[in-house]
């Protein structure tokens, strides 16, 4: 599962762990969602979707590739 | 520097190495990991005092109670403090907590099953420790009859609780 998790938090000048405390997770699950070492819940994609204003069809996109930044 | 290298300062993933290791949990960074900490301490201290009673020469009946009762009612604690934490994690750290108790329960299970075919073939002379025909066969086998059909019971029970 490729994901713009990286970009769009970098747009908001946000660190991990900014957005960890917005959806409620650990900083250790953004970085692993970010690397693609983790494929989130559909519920916490929707939650990422809302801070980011965005549908997560538009966060995320189903393949093989890495995400943005690996 | 371009906003994907901005995101990256400060971003390196370190999980609290050292509390996992030594504690088998994810640290004190967090407030449900403040609370399983204390009150898995809390619980340990009450369990080494009553293993401590249980040194003493001779106790009295409510020595002996004491001691009875606070071991198990300790251990009980710290499990069911252990089951709080996981349903307080969230999603990654659930998910890796579950797959180490996995892999862990079935090391044991394999390391049991190859203790007891040892005591079994007669190599158990060999290996310090329990005898075949008293501590390996009486509790060993029983232990994972046991494990297996709790493991069986609990899988129907969340299996049902998500229909």
């Amino acid at each position: 599962m490729r994901n713009h998790i990286r970009l769009l938090r970098a747009e908001r000048r946000w660190s991990q762990a900014d957005l960890a405390d917005r959806i409620g997770v650990s900083r250790q699950t953004i970085n692993a969602i970010e690397n693609g070492r983790y494929d989130p819940s559909l519920s916490l994609a929707f939650r990422l979707g809302e801070v980011f204003e965005r549908p997560i069809e538009r966060l995320f996109e189903y393949g093989d590739e890495a995400s943005d930044a690996s | 520097m371009n906003l994907l290298d901005r995101a990256d300062v400060d971003d390196q993933s370190s999980w609290p190495y050292r509390d996992i290791l030594l504690f088998g949990y994810f640290g004190s960074g967090t407030p449900e990991g403040r609370r399983h900490r204390n009150r898995t301490f809390a619980w340990l201290a009450v369990f080494m005092g009553a293993a401590l009673v249980a040194t003493f020469d001779s106790l009295s009946w409510s020595e002996r109670f004491f001691c009875g009762v606070a071991v198990p009612v300790a251990v009980a604690a710290i499990v069911w403090s252990s089951v709080r934490y996981v349903s307080e994690l969230d999603e990654l750290s659930r998910l890796i907590y579950l797959q180490a108790t996995a892999f862990s329960y079935g090391a044991v299970v394999v390391l049991a099953g190859m203790w007891f075919s040892a005591g079994a073939l007669g190599l158990a002379e060999h290996i310090p420790g329990p005898h075949a025909r008293s501590t390996l066969a009486v509790w060993v086998l029983p232990s994972l009859l046991l494990a297996e059909a709790l493991r069986g019971l609990a899988l129907v029970h969340f299996a049902r609780s998500r229909r």
